[in-house]
């Protein structure tokens, strides 16, 4: 049997991926790592709120695909971006370190919001 | 026969030859920052599962210097990214209801809508 290529499904978590960073990211950039650390929403992402929305099951599959789809985006483009930049040996190791620390954020970040949904 | 194939050396500085490629290179350029702000709130909801005191750590680590200029880097190339995006996607993916194709100009402008949407959506939401 012909070996199947793997691209087809990584493309997909990618192209979902830059999607939803396109259109989302910027905003989520601007809130946490400039207008809250500025004080411009005052108390917004405070314990308490936080706690609330991320302990509802909602809030957490919203959180879960942010982190999910934006590591897997940006991992696939680091990647590839690597192999713009000329570099061609130990592309092997290079594939693994960078999906792998996708797979790995997406692991954790399914467990520790399955922990706070569940408590 | 098993020859060695012929591998053409790139320059690693190809892509400041060109403003296209410097603008490509500009949205790849992208991908680390947005992989290191998703881990910088992936740390979030450790803490924030660790407790008041830890998930306080952290905003207050998000308020240093070094946290804020990374913020403004990272907006600026995802907006490079966001940009280019919104651009090229009609292209990657036409619509097409029968025979009529959505005009490229209607998508491009739909996605602009959802993107200020989100961005109305996420202020107003967080307003305490």
């Amino acid at each position: 049997m012909e070996k199947r290529s793997n691209e087809g499904f990584i493309w997909s978590l990618f192209a979902a991926g830059g999607e939803l960073t396109a259109l989302i990211t910027p905003t989520m950039i601007f809130i946490t790592g400039i207008a809250i650390p500025l004080g411009l929403f005052q108390g917004a992402m405070s314990y308490e709120r936080m706690l609330v929305f991320l302990t509802n099951p909602i809030g957490a599959i919203i959180l879960f695909g942010v982190i999910m789809l934006s590591s897997c985006h940006a991992m696939h483009r680091f990647y590839k971006t690597l192999f713009d930049l000329g570099v061609r040996q130990g592309l092997g190791l290079w594939s693994v370190l960078s999906y792998g620390t996708a797979a790995l954020a997406t692991v954790i970040a399914f467990v520790v919001l399955l922990l706070l949904v569940v408590r | 026969m098993n020859r060695k194939p012929y591998i053409r050396k790139i320059p690693t500085t190809w892509w400041l030859q060109n403003g296209s490629y410097r603008a490509y290179m500009l949205r790849e350029f992208s991908s680390p920052f947005i992989a290191i702000y998703t881990g910088v709130l992936l740390v979030g909801v450790i803490r924030l599962y660790q407790g008041p005191e830890a998930y306080d750590a952290w905003l207050t680590a998000l308020q240093s210097p070094l946290s804020i200029g990374f913020s403004v880097i990272a907006l600026a190339l995802a907006l490079c990214h966001s940009l280019s995006w919104l651009k090229l996607l009609p292209q990657v993916m036409p619509i097409q209801f029968g025979e009529t194709k959505v005009p490229q100009a209607v998508l491009v402008g739909i996605h602009y809508a959802v993107f200020i949407t989100v961005l109305i959506i996420a202020i107003v939401v967080i307003k305490p």
